[in-house]
C-alpha cells in the first residue's frame, strides 16, 4: 500500500493519483515493507479497494450558498397589485404554488394566490414585484419584467405569455401563443427564461 | 502493402512489485492511422454532411448567426463533387435551407444561408427535430465509402434532451455527431454525451467568432480520415480485473466500468481515425498478487477497415515482469504516466465540478488545486490558466451560476479533456530505454 501524504489515505501500489483527494502519490518506491524475499502468497481472489475515502476533512457541514445579493430581497410583494379580474367569491379549495425544479434556486417556492399572479422579474423603473418574482434567478434577463400571467379562477389555473422576448413553455410543447390562457393541472411544468417551474397544488384541510 | 496504421499496448510498468498485495498497473492501448500518402486509399474520402443550425433567438447576440452564416459558406466553398451536404435550420420548427442538390451550386447555397434569419420557425430550441430532419437527409446518401457526419451547433439549452440522446444513438452505426455548444447557455453534458457515443466530436465555442475555425477543423478531420470503424478488443488474463477505462485521445472522457464477462473479453470502438492522430484507451487494471516471473496480462486486437481495401485486424501482447526489486518497480513509462497525468486531471476537474453541486467548496478547491499542482508538472500553461480560473470563480461565486463563471468551467473543462499530445522530441525522450 502507498499512503497519501496529504490525507493519509491508503493506495493501492502502483496508483499515480490517490483515490482519496486526487494529490499526485510519491513516484518513489513505495516504502520498504520487510518483504524478507519470501516468496509472496499464490494468486488469491483480489480483494477490491476499500470504499469511502476518509477525504478532506468536513470542517463545515454546510458552507451556505445563499447568494442572496440581487437586488431584491424579499419575494413576496409588499402589497400585491391583484388586478381587478378576480372575482370575489369563487375561493378555490386549493392552494397553489410553484417550485423551481431547473435553473437559479432550485427548490424555492413560491404561493400564488386566487386572481392574478404576475410572473417576471423586479422591475427597478416602476418598483414592482411581480408574485413570481425570478429576478435572482435570471441573471442573463431571460425573463421578460412582465413576463406571464398566472390566474387561478373558479377553481381553474391558467397560465398566458403576455408578450415575452423568451416565450412561456408548457410541458415542454411549443412556445405559448402571446394573450392565448392555457389551462394548467398539478404537476405541469412552465419553461420561463432557463427557469423550469412546476405547479404543485395542495388541497385546503 | 504496408501497415495502414501502428497499435501498441503499453504498460506504465515493465516490473510491477510481486507482494501478497495488488498491483496497479495502467496499460495504454493506442492505434495510430499513417498518412495516405504512401500510395494506398484514396486519402480524401467524399463527404455525407448534415449540418444542424440552430436559429433561436440567443443566436442574434453577439454576432453569433454571422459567424455561422461566414463558417457554412468556408465549408461550402471547400466541397468537392463528390460531397453530398445538407443544412438545416431549428427553432420552434425545423426547416431544410438547402438539399445536397442545391450545395452543389455553391452560389446558391450560400443565398439560402444568408436568408436564414428570414425563415419563420419562431424562436424556441427544438434541437432533436433539426436532427432528426438532418439525419434524414444523410441517410438519403448513405454509402459505405462516405464518410457520414451530422454537424449540430446549438447555444442553447433544448426541449426534447433525452430525444437528442436517442436519435445520436439509434444512429451511431450510421453516422457521427459532433456537436458544438456556443455561450454558456447549452447543455454541455448532452452535447459531449452524443458526440463521444457516436465517435465525433465536441466543441466548446466561448467567443462566436471562433465559429468558423471550428467548422475549419471539422472539416479537415473529416478530410484527415484513413482508417475507420476502430475498435479495440482486450482480452485479459486470469485474476486481472479493469479498475477504469478512459478514451486518452484525443479527447479524456470515462468510457464507464465496463463490465467483463466470463470470458474476460472487452470491446471498445474508437470510430474513424485521422491519419496522425492516435486513438487511444488507457485501462487501470488490477493485477493480483503473483510470485516473481513474467506474465502474460492479456492481449490486444485493433479491428478496422481501410476504405477501399477492406477489413483488417492487428494483435498485441501485454506482458509484465513480477519482482521483488523495488529500484525496477519505480521505472515507470513516460509517455503512458503522461496520459495517465492527463486523465487524473480531467477526472480530478470533474470531481470538483460534482463536490461544488453537491456544496462541498471546500472539497471541490481541494480537487481543483491538485488538479494545477498537475497541469503544472505537465508544463500546461493553457490548462493550469483555465483551470486557476475556474478555483477564482469557485471561490468568488461558491456555485458557479454567474455567467463568467460558466464560461471558465465550460473552458475548463474543454481544455482538460483535450489531450496534450507531446512533441516528437519529447516522445524520443521518453521513449529511451532507462
Amino acid at each position: 500500500m502507498v499512503k497519501c501524504s496529504e490525507c493519509g489515505y491508503e493506495n493501492i501500489d502502483g496508483l499515480d493519483y490517490c483515490d482519496g483527494c486526487g494529490a499526485k502519490l510519491a513516484a518513489a518506491a513505495p516504502a520498504a515493507a520487510p518483504n524478507g524475499g519470501a516468496a509472496p502468497a499464490a494468486p488469491e481472489a483480489p480483494a477490491e479497494t476499500p470504499a469511502a475515502a476518509p477525504d478532506v476533512a468536513e470542517t463545515e457541514a454546510d458552507a451556505a450558498p445563499a447568494a442572496s445579493k440581487a437586488p431584491t430581497g424579499d419575494i413576496t410583494p409588499p402589497a400585491a397589485p391583484a388586478p381587478a379580474a378576480a372575482p370575489e367569491g369563487a375561493v378555490a379549495a386549493f392552494k397553489a404554488k410553484f417550485q423551481i425544479v431547473r435553473g437559479g434556486r432550485k427548490g424555492q417556492e413560491f404561493q400564488l394566490e386566487d386572481g392574478n399572479n404576475l410572473i417576471g422579474r423586479w422591475d427597478p423603473e416602476t418598483g414592482a414585484f411581480p408574485e413570481v418574482d425570478l429576478d435572482q434567478d435570471d441573471p442573463e434577463a431571460k425573463v421578460s419584467r412582465k413576463h406571464a400571467l398566472l390566474r387561478i379562477e373558479s377553481g381553474k389555473i391558467t397560465v398566458e405569455d403576455i408578450g415575452s422576448l423568451n416565450g412561456t413553455y408548457v410541458n415542454r410543447q411549443p412556445r405559448l401563443q402571446p394573450g392565448t390562457p392555457v389551462e394548467l393541472k398539478a404537476g405541469d411544468e412552465i419553461i420561463i427564461g432557463k427557469t423550469f417551474l412546476k405547479l404543485v397544488i395542495d388541497p385546503i384541510s | 502493402m504496408a501497415e495502414p496504421l501502428t497499435f501498441e499496448a503499453l504498460a506504465s510498468r515493465q516490473y510491477v512489485l510481486s507482494s501478497a498485495e495488488n498491483f496497479v498497473l495502467y496499460v495504454l492501448l493506442e492505434a495510430v492511422a499513417q498518412g495516405a500518402a504512401d500510395g494506398h486509399g484514396s486519402g480524401r474520402l467524399p463527404l455525407n454532411l448534415g449540418v444542424v443550425l440552430d436559429r433561436s433567438g440567443s443566436m442574434y447576440d453577439e454576432r453569433r448567426l454571422e459567424f455561422v452564416i461566414e463558417a457554412v459558406k468556408f465549408l461550402v466553398d471547400n466541397l468537392t463533387a463528390d460531397d453530398k451536404v445538407s443544412i438545416v435550420a431549428f427553432a420552434d420548427k425545423a426547416q431544410l435551407i438547402a438539399s445536397p442538390e442545391t450545395v452543389r451550386d455553391k452560389a446558391a447555397a450560400k443565398r439560402a444561408i444568408d436568408d436564414i434569419d428570414l425563415l419563420e420557425i419562431g424562436g424556441g430550441t427544438q434541437m432533436a427535430l433539426g436532427m432528426r430532419m438532418a439525419i434524414d437527409e444523410v441517410k438519403k446518401n448513405l454509402t459505405a465509402d462516405r464518410l457520414n457526419r451530422v454537424l449540430v451547433l446549438t447555444d442553447g439549452q433544448t426541449y426534447e434532451e433525452t430525444a437528442c440522446i436517442d436519435l445520436a444513438n439509434q444512429n451511431r452505426e450510421q453516422m457521427s455527431f459532433s456537436a458544438m455548444g456556443v455561450g454558456v447557455e447549452f447543455n454541455e453534458k448532452l452535447l459531449m454525451r452524443m458526440s463521444q457515443d457516436s465517435h465525433g466530436k465536441y466543441h466548446f465555442i466561448g467567443d462566436a467568432s471562433a465559429i468558423p475555425g471550428i467548422f475549419e477543423d471539422e472539416l479537415q478531420g473529416l478530410r484527415a480520415v484513413t482508417v475507420r470503424n476502430g475498435r479495440i478488443d482486450v482480452s485479459l488474463s486470469q485474476g486481472v480485473q479493469i479498475r477504469e477505462a478512459f478514451r486518452a485521445s484525443p479527447e479524456i472522457y470515462a468510457l464507464g466500468t465496463p463490465l467483463v464477462g466470463d470470458d474476460r473479453k472487452i470491446s471498445y470502438e474508437v470510430g474513424d481515425l485521422e491519419a496522425g492522430v492516435p486513438g487511444s484507451v488507457l485501462l487501470t487494471l488490477v493485477l493480483p498478487p503473483r510470485r516473481p516471473g513474467p506474465v502474460r496480462i492479456g492481449q490486444a486486437t485493433f479491428h478496422y477497415e481501410v476504405p477501399g481495401v477492406g477489413e483488417r485486424s492487428i494483435d498485441t501482447e501485454v506482458t509484465v515482469e513480477y519482482t521483488l526489486d523495488r529500484t525496477l518497480t519505480s521505472r515507470v513509462n513516460g509517455r503512458v504516466m503522461n496520459l495517465v497525468d492527463q486523465v487524473s486531471i480531467a477526472k480530478l476537474q470533474s470531481r470538483a465540478e460534482e463536490e461544488l453541486k453537491a456544496g462541498n467548496v471546500d472539497r471541490a478547491t481541494r480537487l481543483l488545486s491538485n488538479a494545477i499542482q498537475g497541469t503544472q508538472r505537465l508544463g500546461n500553461v493553457k490548462a493550469t490558466q483555465a483551470l486557476a480560473g475556474l478555483m477564482d470563480q469557485v471561490k468568488k461565486t461558491q456555485t458557479l451560476q454567474t455567467k463568467a463563471a460558466k464560461t471558465t468551467l465550460l473552458q475548463a473543462q474543454a481544455v482538460v479533456r483535450k489531450t496534450q499530445m507531446l512533441d516528437p522530441e519529447a516522445l524520443k525522450e521518453f521513449n529511451k530505454p532507462d
